[in-house]
């Protein structure tokens, strides 16, 4: 893989992709909660691949995620990320509070896979709609540990070995709740570029 | 002042200061850490990768790579006084955090790159903590040669 070259202007449009790829996912999320979604603004940081997990939280606190690769015209990958916090506050509203015991049980971990699989159709299906791309989601996989061994550890699985990468972020709330995780999307400098290409050329 | 020095990602750092602590987190990436039977001289290196392959960066990173990772960081413990013949190691990480049938294993072949490179340098490998499903928050404290290992949950061991 060749190293990442955006300028300011391509980013600005990765920037505003994520947006309506999260505008998806969150309307997705509002079925799947039965409750209205609030999203922030999406972030981008092009940083070297050692500090993208410092630039998403505390690199020890411990978090669950999953991760599927995105196939097709191009090729990305797509990570829900919540801290045990979050997980509480997703799991709250999707499982009864008299069945469930707190913890990595598998019945939590498949619930919020699920949710992710969710996410992921939603965004995906925007980003393909707006870019004329064909995109197809895998399946999902997941995982709970610290924050820095999973993120460092799905970034060396698609990076590499180039030395920066461009994250998109989107933080997600539920109505008067507090956060109930965050997507991040990340890509190859070839499929950015095509992704830019195609969104410009509408 | 003893210090708390991070090894990020592709890293390496070499103390003899008593009491200083040498610290990572590890998923899939290898933490090789080096000792000197002659001193309190510790290094440690945080592998990210097994190999350079095709078209992937050389970087400015000194371990990036398993191979050279490794013969950096004995290169850096001999310029600063260590017998090269009185390096031992010990290993951490190489986690596979997805299980089975997601991603690659880049943490199984960091782990067999990592230990190859220390067998062609004759460096024994006196304690190791790989492989698994869990990342490991990894802390050497320098004098002693103790390695704290935690995992998420707060358990802790010490090797």
């Amino acid at each position: 893989m060749s190293e990442i070259v955006l300028d300011e202007e391509e980013v600005d449009i990765l920037r505003e992709i994520a947006n309506i790829g999260s505008g998806h996912a969150a309307a997705s999320m509002e079925k799947w909660l039965e409750r209205d979604m609030v999203l922030e603004v999406p972030q981008a940081f092009l940083v070297p691949v050692e500090e993208v997990a410092e630039h998403i939280g505390d690199p020890l606190q411990t978090i669950i995620c999953v991760y599927t690769r995105v196939e097709g015209d191009i090729t990305g990958h797509l990570l829900y990320s919540l801290t045990l916090d979050d997980a509480k506050a997703l799991l709250d509203i999707l499982l009864d509070p008299e069945d469930r015991r707190w913890g990595f049980s598998p019945d939590n971990l498949s619930a919020i896979a699920e949710t992710g699989n969710i996410l992921f159709s939603a965004y995906i299906s925007a980003v393909s709609q707006i870019s004329g791309l064909e995109l197809v989601p895998g399946p999902p996989a997941c995982a709970a540990d610290m924050l820095e061994a999973v993120v460092n550890t799905v970034l060396l699985e698609i990076c590499e070995g180039s030395e920066h990468t461009l994250v998109l972020e989107t933080k997600f709330h539920g109505e008067g709740l507090s956060s109930v995780g965050y997507v991040l999307f990340l890509a190859e400098n070839e499929a950015l570029k095509r992704l830019v290409q195609r969104v410009e050329a509408d | 002042m003893p210090k708390r020095i991070i090894v990020k990602m592709g890293d390496l750092a070499v103390s003899d200061q008593e009491g200083d602590i040498l610290t990572s987190v590890l998923g899939s990436c290898v933490g090789v850490i080096l000792f000197d039977r002659g001193s309190s001289l510790t290094g440690m290196a945080h592998i990210m990768l097994p190999e350079k392959g095709k078209g992937m960066s050389e970087g400015h990173r000194k371990a990036k790579y398993a191979a050279p990772g490794v013969l950096a960081l004995v290169r850096e413990m001999v310029e600063k006084g260590a017998r090269r013949q009185d390096l031992f190691a010990k290993l951490c990480g190489g986690a596979r955090l997805f299980g089975e049938n997601s991603l690659q294993n880049i943490g199984e072949r960091n782990i067999a790159m990592t230990r190859a490179a220390l067998r062609k340098l004759n460096i024994p490998i006196q304690a190791e903590r790989v492989g698994g499903e869990t990342g490991r928050n990894v802390s050497v404290e320098v004098g002693t040669g103790r390695v704290v290992i935690r995992v998420a949950g707060g358990q802790t061991e010490v090797i």
